[in-house]
C-alpha cells in the first residue's frame, strides 16, 4: 500500500492538528486460538502511538491538539461517521480490486461542515487514526473481507490487521493525506517498535 | 508418558464441569472495576469500545425516555448496583436481552413488545443483572479458555448473520469470543434466576410474573416454525426446567399481593407500537405465531379494535400466496375491528383497498371515502382520490 | 461457526478472487444513456456504473456505493424479489418479500420498503410522502427515503416504482445526509424524472 496525498506541506506556519479519538484494539492470541483482548496492551499502544505521532508533528513544526468530546454535537458525530465511511470507500477504491473511473484522482472531501470541527476545537487540520492489531486466524481474515464486500459499510475488523490514518483540512473538508495497511505493520506495544510503526504509517505526511 | 499426559489434559478440558479458575470467581462488588492487567479488564475494554459505538449506532432506539424507564426499573431492583449498569435498547424485532461484563445491558424491542407488564420486564432485567453480579461472562470465558473449545462459546442463534443487526455490529467476532453473548451454562442460568427473583420480591413486584414471560415465549415458539428457536432461548438454555423451578420458588409468595404495573409500560412503548408490530408482521412467521404475540400485546379489551386490525394486516400481507383465502380472512378481521370501534381511519383504508382488489368496488369506494373523512388530510389523499375515480 | 459454513466462506472468497476480471466499473458519459435495454435516462455528469452478474440491479456512483448511488432494478415478475441472490448472511430465503402484479400503489411502496429492510443494508429504513408519479408513460408512485446504517450514519433519498405489463420497475437514489445528499440531489432528480421504460 502506498500513501495518497494532495499536499506536501502545510499551508501555514505551526498548524494545529486535531487528533481525533484513536480507534484501536490490541489482543493476544491464546493457545486455544481465542483472541483475548488486552486492556493494558491497548492502553500502552494508544499512548505509544500518540507519543510517536507527536514527535512526528514536532519535526514538522506542527502542534498536536486533543479532541474535546464535550464540544461535540449531533452534526459533528455525523461528520465523524461520514469520515469512517469515506475511509472505507477510499480503501476500496485506492487499495481494493475495483477502481471507480470517476475517482481516478485522489480527491475526497467531507464537505464544508468540517468548519464545525475547526471552530469547536480551534484547529486547522484533523487527523484520524484507526487500528486493529490482532494476530488472527485465516478464518477471521476471510470473514472480515467478505463482510466488506457484501456489506460495504463495515470496516473489516478482527481478521485483517488493518490500519489507516487520514488528514483532513478543516477549512474545506478535503482529505489531503491518507495511508492504510492491510497486513501487520509491527508491534505497537512498546515505544521503540511503536515509533517505527508510526513512522511507516505516516510516510509522506506533509511538512 | 507424554501421550497419557496430553490425553488427560484434553479429557479434563472437555469435561462438562468448568475448571481453570472459574470456581474462584467471586461476585462483583458494587462500583468495583477490574485492575488493568487482568483478563477481565480486557473484556471490559472491548465492551467499552462496543458500548461507545452502540451509543450512536443506527440500531439503537432513539428514545432516551424509554431507556431511562428501564434503568429506573433496574434501580428499583438493586439500588447497590444501580450506578454500575447502563441500559440500552436496540431496535431489533426479536425477544432478547443480554448483559455485558462491563455493566452494559441491552434489551431488544422484540422483548419490549412481548412484556405484558412491568413485573415481567423486571424479571428479565433482574435476571440479566444477576449475570453481571455473578460475573458469568468472565466465568464462561475462563471456562471456555480452559476447555480450549472455541465453538462452545460462539452463541447459537446469535451467530453472525442469523439475527438482523447482530451480524453487522463492528466487533461481533470479538464480542462472541468475549463470551458475553455466550450460551450461559445451566448453572449460571439458575443462579441468575435466583438473584433476579430475589430482586423482584424485594422490589415488591409480583414474582408469579417471572415464569409467565418464559411460558409465553415457549408457547410462541411452539406456534412457530419447528427448527427456529427464538434467539433468547438459544442463549438461555432449558427454559422448561427453569419455568418449573421458578414456579416452585414463587409458590410461597402466592398470596402476597404484589404489583404488576401495566400502565406505565404501555405508555412508554405506545409511540413505537405501530412500527414494532409492522416489523413483527413483516418477519412473516407463521400467522398463528404472530397472532399469539398480538393477542398478548392487546390483552386489554379496550384495544380489541387494534388487535383485529393488525390480525387483518397479517393476512393481507400474506396475500394470494397460499391456498387459503387470506384476503377473506383479512376482510373478516377488518370488519370485526370496525364493529369494535367504528372511527379508526386506518381500517377503512385497508378494507377499501383490499375490496378494490377483489372487485367489490361499491363497498370499496364507500370505505375509502369514509377513510378520507375520518383522517382529515392524510398524506396519501391524492392517491386514494385517484382510486375513487 | 460450523465447518460447513467455514468451507462455504472460504470457497466464496476464492470465487470472488477468481471472478475479479468480470466485475469492474465502467464509465458513463453525460448524455442519453441506455441501461441494459430496460431504461433510458439523461444525465449531465459522469458516473461509474457497476453491475454484479448475479444481482438484479445495477448502480451508478461517483464516490462509492455507500456514499451516494442511483440503483436501477431489473423488472420483476410475479413471485420475484428485489434481492434474489442468496446472501451468506440471510438464510431467510423463504421469507423474502415477493412481488405480485396485482399490487396497488401502496403495496408496491410497501414491497420496496420490505425488500430493503430484508436485505439488512440499513438498521432503519422509512418511506414517506407517497405521490403519484409517471415513469415515462407508466403509472407509478414516488416517495422519500430516510435511513440509517449500523454505523449510525444518516441517509436520505427518494424512489420511483411502477408496474408496466405486469412487471415492477424500481429506481432509487440514496446518499449520506451529511454532504452527499445535498450535492447530488438535483442531478438525481433530473436523472430520475428523465427515466423512460424501453
Amino acid at each position: 500500500m502506498e500513501p495518497k496525498y494532495t499536499i506536501r506541506i502545510f499551508d501555514k506556519e505551526r498548524p494545529q492538528i486535531l487528533l481525533m479519538p484513536v480507534d484501536i484494539e490490541i489482543c493476544e492470541l491464546t493457545i486455544a486460538g481465542m483472541c483475548e483482548p488486552s486492556a493494558s496492551w491497548t492502553q500502552s499502544s494508544k499512548e505509544n502511538i500518540i507519543i510517536s505521532f507527536e514527535e512526528i508533528l514536532n519535526t514538522r513544526n506542527a502542534i498536536l491538539k486533543k479532541y474535546n468530546k464535550n464540544k461535540q454535537n449531533d452534526e459533528i458525530i455525523q461528520l465523524i461517521k461520514l469520515h469512517t465511511q469515506i475511509g472505507q470507500e477510499i480503501i476500496n477504491n485506492e487499495y481494493g480490486t475495483f477502481e471507480l473511473p470517476t475517482k481516478k484522482e485522489f480527491n475526497w472531501t467531507l464537505g464544508k461542515k468540517v468548519k464545525l470541527l475547526k471552530q469547536k476545537n480551534n484547529s486547522d487540520y484533523a487527523i484520524f487514526i484507526f487500528l486493529r492489531d490482532q494476530y488472527s486466524s485465516t478464518e477471521r481474515v476471510i470473514y472480515s473481507i467478505i463482510t466488506a464486500v457484501l456489506f460495504p459499510g463495515i470496516i473489516p475488523i478482527g481478521g485483517s490487521q488493518i490500519a489507516f490514518a487520514s488528514l483532513v483540512d478543516l477549512n474545506n473538508g478535503e482529505i489531503t493525506w491518507f495511508n492504510g495497511y492491510y497486513r501487520s505493520f509491527g508491534d505497537v506495544r512498546d515505544l521503540e517498535n511503536a515509533r517505527n510503526t508510526v513512522n511507516k504509517l505516516f510516510e509522506e505526511f506533509p511538512g | 508418558m507424554k501421550k497419557i499426559f496430553l490425553f488427560i489434559i484434553i479429557f479434563l478440558g472437555s469435561c462438562a464441569t468448568p475448571i481453570g479458575g472459574a470456581k474462584k470467581v467471586e461476585d462483583i462488588k458494587p462500583q468495583e472495576t477490574p485492575s488493568i492487567e487482568s483478563i477481565e479488564a480486557g473484556l471490559w475494554m472491548q465492551m467499552n469500545n462496543y458500548e461507545e459505538k452502540l451509543k450512536t449506532s443506527g440500531s439503537r432506539l432513539k428514545d432516551k425516555d424509554l431507556e431511562k424507564y428501564l434503568k429506573n426499573i433496574l434501580c428499583k431492583l438493586t439500588i447497590e448496583y444501580c450506578k454500575d449498569i447502563r441500559v440500552y435498547v436496540q431496535d431489533i424485532p426479536y425477544f432478547n436481552a443480554f448483559m455485558a461484563p462491563n455493566g452494559m445491558m441491552v434489551v431488544w424491542t422484540g422483548l419490549l413488545l412481548r412484556a405484558q407488564n412491568e413485573a415481567q420486564l423486571a424479571a428479565v432485567i433482574g435476571h440479566e443483572a444477576g449475570h453481571y453480579i455473578k460475573r458469568h461472562s468472565l466465568k464462561s470465558w475462563l471456562d471456555a479458555k480452559s476447555r480450549t473449545d472455541l465453538m462452545a462459546i460462539l452463541a447459537i442463534g446469535l451467530s453472525v448473520g442469523g439475527i438482523p443487526g447482530a451480524g453487522d455490529i463492528f466487533n461481533v467476532t470479538q464480542l462472541l469470543q468475549a463470551g458475553f453473548m455466550a450460551k450461559h451454562s445451566r448453572d449460571n442460568e439458575r443462579e441468575a434466576d435466583k438473584v433476579g427473583l430475589n430482586f423482584l420480591i424485594n422490589a415488591e413486584y409480583d414474582p408469579g410474573e417471572a415464569p409467565k414471560i418464559w411460558e409465553n415465549i415457549i408457547k410462541e415458539m411452539e406456534l412457530g416454525e419447528a427448527n427456529k428457536p427464538l434467539s433468547f432461548l438459544a442463549s438461555h438454555p432449558a427454559p422448561e426446567e427453569r419455568i418449573k423451578n421458578l414456579k416452585k420458588q414463587t409458590k410461597e409468595y402466592e398470596n402476597i399481593k404484589n404489583k404488576k404495573n401495566t400502565k406505565e409500560l404501555k405508555e412508554k412503548i405506545h409511540p413505537h407500537l405501530k412500527k414494532w408490530i409492522k416489523n413483527e408482521i413483516r418477519l412473516k412467521n407463521k400467522p398463528e405465531q404472530t397472532e399469539f404475540v398480538l393477542e398478548k400485546t392487546f390483552e386489554d379489551k379496550k384495544n380489541d379494535y387494534l388487535l383485529k386490525f393488525y390480525k387483518g394486516e397479517i393476512y393481507r400481507l400474506i396475500g394470494v400466496k397460499e391456498e387459503e383465502n387470506n384476503y377473506d380472512k383479512a376482510i373478516d378481521y377488518y370488519d370485526e375491528s370496525i364493529k369494535a370501534k367504528n372511527d379508526f381511519p386506518d381500517v377503512y383504508r385497508e378494507l377499501g383497498l383490499l375490496q378494490l382488489k377483489i372487485e367489490k368496488n361499491e363497498e370499496a369506494k364507500k370505505n375509502l371515502k369514509k377513510y378520507l373523512k375520518l383522517s382529515k388530510n392524510p398524506q396519501d389523499a391524492a392517491i386514494i382520490e385517484s382510486y375513487l375515480n | 461457526m460450523s465447518v460447513i459454513k467455514k468451507i462455504f466462506i472460504i470457497s466464496f472468497f476464492l470465487i470472488l478472487i477468481s471472478c475479479q476480471a468480470d466485475k469492474t466499473y465502467i464509465l458513463v458519459e453525460p448524455g442519453k444513456v441506455e441501461i441494459n435495454k430496460i431504461y433510458s435516462v439523461n444525465t449531465n455528469m459522469k458516473w461509474s456504473q457497476f453491475q454484479e452478474r448475479e444481482y438484479n440491479f445495477l448502480f451508478w456512483t461517483v464516490d462509492g456505493y455507500t456514499l451516494q448511488r442511483i440503483v436501477f432494478f431489473k423488472p420483476l415478475e410475479d413471485g420475484q424479489s428485489l434481492f434474489d441472490y442468496d446472501s451468506l448472511f440471510t438464510k431467510e430465503n423463504e421469507k423474502r418479500p415477493t412481488f405480485n402484479s396485482k399490487m396497488n400503489k401502496f403495496e408496491i411502496k410497501e414491497f420496496f420498503e420490505s425488500c430493503i429492510i430484508w436485505s439488512r443494508e440499513f438498521t432503519s429504513f422509512e418511506t414517506t410522502d407517497i405521490k403519484n408519479h409517471k415513469i415515462g408513460e407508466t403509472e407509478g408512485v414516488s416517495f422519500d427515503i430516510k435511513a440509517q446504517n449500523e454505523l449510525g450514519l444518516n441517509y436520505k433519498g427518494f424512489a420511483v416504482v411502477g408496474i408496466k405489463n405486469n412487471k415492477l420497475y424500481s429506481i432509487y437514489f440514496i446518499a449520506t445526509e451529511m454532504e452527499f445528499y445535498d450535492r447530488y440531489k438535483k442531478e438525481a432528480e433530473e436523472i430520475i424524472s428523465s427515466v423512460k421504460i424501453l
